[in-house]
């Protein structure tokens, strides 16, 4: 999906031109692209046959989400956790937006080449996913290997999938072995002919600047220092910025460029971040709110491979005590405020940041990120510890990491505040059974906390400060409605979004629902699956529990919990009457709203559910 | 395969390639008649008499030896020139870079010099104008190729390489090493190509980017450093130029922290130019500025033990190496 303009965030597939098996000369129009301002065809940037159609016509996505793939005749496109397709469809428009996002061929392993052997590359499964760690390799150099059959384990935040081989053959070599984290595309091994003649090394090519643009990490992007400092204090991602300099070298000027025609169209006094991030598309994260006050003001004194690393690891530098000379920030130190989890960026935009804690937005929301200096320590010192007698030592799973990690960072830093209410559900319900009785031939089904999320999204038309998210020293709010529903999933949990729920019936929320659940399951999430949402439901009243207090999923505005709908003996009128009771507990944020407007809030969600009628209007 | 000195590696190659090729001559001062014969440091005895028609004693007049050898190169010969020390280069100067270096390019390609200037490069216990090191002079000349072998391995590969090279090649040996430094070395053809980096050792805490001399007194320290638990990953440049920091970048993104070691002065070093050079291609990857250990900037004295307070040793790499653990760069 290309990107179109500078606020382009997401496109439709209106229309294929060609149909798969398709012939297409480079240049020829493949797929028309739908926005809100325009329709343009798009024109294939290299000759071949379309083998895949990945997004049929009628359907939205984000930019840069692959749409098809073009490749030799013959070609297979795997479809499952889609390793790097032969050439996604690219464009060009001459619109030139400062961004025109390129497909990424696989990144060349420095240390090694196969000639004549097909890589075996670390696969994009979703569309936030910038990186993934080989888990563990199911083949040894110099197994066969059929097609089709799983050869790699690859462990990301969220899941762990299997990965198949493309071609038949045999395992020539592991580039990168299990353990070892790498961004997405890269060259992780080589299926070949067992003949193949493994080449000597290769100069080395740097990695840095293939790394998918998720997260704000400037580093490898080709810019002056100046221009990469400029970006990195204004939160400006140069991944998405067209550089005029020498071979695309991004300057000052393209920075100040940019930030003048953000300003423009940006409200009248908004300062420079807040311009920057009007203008959604350049930028991915918001700036860092001081609860406590930051160890470094100024400028931040850190080599250079700590300020990567701090990217990477998500830790505000500025928070971070230096133990080099004159107090630079070094590597150590980054990695020992990472374990600490004392300086930790909420990471918005990195799929590093899954569980009941929403990922990566899609392009345009910007999340708050909130950072902190003292809280809780997940007992670092009992970690390290060895294991007493009679005690299992299990090392945490990437996703519990992430899980720990977020979630003792949302309740060290986010002032909770709880509202609770009782919904008398009768109504519901029973108007439920009827829809559900309606949609059995379409095999669909409503469920009750699809009738909470519908709720909850009206309620949030009404009250919109819980659309907001906290960002130091404004409160941004969102224009798109989107509501998480928490997943228990096996090792962990999971938030997936539903979009802009209040525009949806009922019964769109109830077919979409499980399926994204149990792509998400499976390990095959899609753009838009995970992350982006506003506000974020969890039930557990499938297991009878009537109340459920839960911790905010950052950066949203609060979290709803769902109880068990109950038959309880109810007071009515002086007459006790037997009702279903369900209890809905309100976390929210206490920096966006206050308790009076979080009563208001979860009484509407009542008043809806009580008159379930306006659920479906 | 069997384990020989470095001298005796490069007898071998020289032997070797003289009997491939009549067309390798040799020539230099006192390297026939001198003492034993073979090299005034006895590098290859037996060979002279070997070849009685194809080594020479030369006057001192090395502006003569590296001229002769520059017209047999352009007539189609594969002489090697001999110096006896670096430092006498000094009076050919004008012959090195002014026309071995740049026939080939004046004259497009028509015409050219393969021919190798085998020279004993650093110090070597004689004072200020016979301890010198010249590396980074002749590394700094378009035109030649400078390789500076290590082990004997490298020594005879290398030799073998310059030897075949349509270039001229200087090739800069050491007198620390000549009887001293041992190893394994295959028999025959073996050839160490030239522009190719290698590693020494492998490590994961700190880069050692070195070559020569300062290649085996890393390895020492790298023996020191590891019993403390410091891994030193040593890449030799093995050829000063070209030269290819492939392995050196490969391996500053896996440790972060590079030490340059050199034996020549710091200033004008080579070290400030891979220094500059790797900063240019992996600033990001830099958790420490990248440190030089080199030697003093001072002319060489010639009393023992401050001739060796002025040259880098493998306890100057230690004391390096623990400050930059320790976070003192």
């Amino acid at each position: 999906m290309p990107k179109m303009g500078f606020d382009m965030t997401e496109g439709t597939v209106a229309n294929w031109l060609k149909n798969i098996g398709d012939a297409i000369q480079k240049g020829e129009p493949v797929v028309e692209i739908e926005t809100d301002k325009t329709t343009i065809q798009v024109e294939a940037d290299t000759s071949g046959v379309l083998l895949a159609i990945a997004v049929p016509a009628g359907e939205k996505v984000p930019v840069n989400t692959p749409i098809g793939s073009i490749g030799a005749a013959g070609e297979t496109v795997v479809s499952a956790p889609l390793p790097a397709p032969p050439a996604p469809v690219a464009v060009v428009t001459e619109q030139a937006a400062p961004v025109i996002p390129t497909p990424q061929p696989p990144i060349p392993n420095p240390q090694s080449e196969v000639k004549g052997g097909t890589p075996v590359t670390m696969p994009k499964m979703g569309f936030d996913m910038t990186e993934g760690t080989v888990g563990s390799w199911l083949k040894n150099v110099g197994d066969s290997i059929k097609k089709g059959e799983a050869i790699v384990e690859i462990e990301t935040d969220k899941t762990t999938i299997q990965v198949e081989s493309e071609t038949a053959g045999t395992l020539l070599q592991i580039v990168v072995a299990a353990g070892e984290k790498v961004p997405v595309n890269t060259v992780i091994g080589y299926v070949g002919d067992a003949n193949t003649v493994v080449a000597a090394p290769a100069p080395s090519a740097p990695v840095a600047a293939a790394a998918p643009a998720a997260v704000i990490d400037n580093a490898g992007v080709n810019a002056t220092p100046i221009a990469r400092r400029m970006a990195d204090e204004l939160k400006i991602d140069l991944k998405k910025v067209k550089g005029t300099g020498p071979e695309g070298r991004i300057t000052k000027g393209d920075i100040e460029a940019l930030m003048e025609s953000a300003s423009v169209s940006a409200p009248q006094n908004a300062t420079v971040t807040s311009a920057t991030v009007t203008s959604a598309a350049v930028v991915s994260a918001a700036p860092i709110v001081s609860s406590p006050a930051p160890v470094n003001t100024g400028r931040v004194i850190a080599s250079p491979y700590a300020k990567k690393l701090a990217a990477e690891l998500a830790v505000d530098l500025t928070r971070t005590k230096g133990t080099g000379p004159e107090g630079r920030i070094v590597a150590e130190d980054v990695k020992s405020a990472a374990v600490a989890g004392t300086s930790v960026i909420a990471k918005p935009a990195a799929p590093a940041v899954v569980p009941v804690i929403a990922p990566t937005p899609a392009a345009p929301i910007v999340a708050p990120v909130v950072a902190q200096a003292a809280q809780p320590k997940p007992a670092p010192a009992a970690a390290a510890a060895p294991a007493l007698a009679g005690t299992r030592r299990e090392p945490l799973t990437k996703i519990r990491q992430t899980i720990a990690a977020r979630l003792t960072q949302s309740k060290g830093t986010v002032p909770h505040y709880y509202v609770a209410n009782s919904v008398e559900m009768d109504a519901a319900l029973a108007m439920r059974v009827q829809i559900n009785e309606s949609l059995k031939a379409e095999g669909i089904k409503v469920s009750v906390n699809d009738l909470v999320v519908r709720a909850t999204a009206l309620a949030i038309k009404k009250y919109p400060k819980f659309n907001a998210t906290f960002a130091g020293d404004a409160l941004e709010y969102r224009e798109a409605i989107n509501i998480g529903v928490a997943v228990a999933m096996e090792g962990g949990l999971l938030v997936i979004t539903v979009r802009d729920v209040d525009k949806k019936t009922l019964k769109q929320i109830g077919a979409e629902v499980p399926v994204i659940a149990a792509r998400v399951r499976e390990g095959k999430g899609q753009a838009g699956d995970l992350g982006g949402q506003t506000f974020t439901t969890s039930n557990l009243g499938m297991y009878g529990t009537e109340d459920v207090i839960p911790i905010i999923n950052q950066p949203d505005s609060g979290i709803l919990g769902i109880g068990n709908s109950v038959q309880t003996p109810v007071v009515k009128d002086g007459q006790i009457v037997i009702r279903s009771m369900m209890k809905l507990w309100l976390a929210a944020d206490h920096r966006i709203t206050d308790g009076a407007e979080g009563a208001q809030f979860v009484a509407e969600i009542k008043r809806l559910l009580e008159n379930p009628w306006a659920l479906v209007l | 395969m069997a384990e020989i000195t470095y001298a005796q590696a490069i007898a071998q190659a020289l032997r070797e390639e003289m009997k491939r090729d009549p067309n390798v001559v040799m020539w230099g001062e006192d390297i026939v008649n001198y003492n034993k014969g073979g090299s005034p440091y006895g590098v290859y005895r037996g060979l002279p008499q070997e070849f009685p028609d194809r080594i020479f004693d030369t006057p001192i007049a090395e502006e003569g030896i590296i001229g002769i050898a520059i017209g047999a190169a352009m007539g189609g010969m594969r002489p090697i020139a001999e110096i006896m020390t670096v430092n006498f280069t000094l009076v050919a100067w004008d012959q090195i870079v002014n026309h071995a270096a740049k026939q080939a390019h004046m004259f497009n390609g028509q015409m050219k010099v393969p021919m190798v200037i085998r020279t004993p490069n650093g110090f070597g216990r004689t004072g200020s104008t016979h301890s010198q090191n010249f590396d980074a002079w002749f590394a700094s000349i378009p035109g030649l190729k400078v390789v500076v072998p290590s082990s004997p391995a490298d020594a005879k590969g290398l030799l073998k390489s310059a030897i075949r090279d349509d270039d001229p090649v200087v090739y800069l040996e050491h007198l620390a090493l000549y009887h001293r430094v041992k190893g394994v070395v295959p028999d025959g053809e073996h050839l160490t190509p030239i522009g190719v980096a290698d590693y020494k050792r492998r490590g994961k805490d700190l880069t050692i980017v070195t070559w020569g001399r300062m290649a085996v007194e890393s390895l020492k320290a790298a023996d020191t450093l590891a019993k403390e638990g410091i891994e030193l990953e040593i890449v030799d440049l093995r050829t000063l130029r070209p030269m290819d920091l492939s392995l050196a970048l490969e391996s500053v993104r896996k440790t972060h922290r590079v030490i340059v070691v050199e034996e020549g002065w710091r200033v004008g070093g080579l070290g400030g130019e891979i220094a500059a050079s790797m900063q240019e291609q992996a600033f990001n990857d830099l958790d420490a500025p990248i440190a030089r250990v080199a030697g003093l900037d001072v002319p060489m004295p010639y009393a023992e033990n401050l001739e060796r307070a002025t040259l880098p040793f493998a306890e100057d790499v230690v004391m390096a190496c623990k400050a930059m653990m320790a976070n003192k760069y």
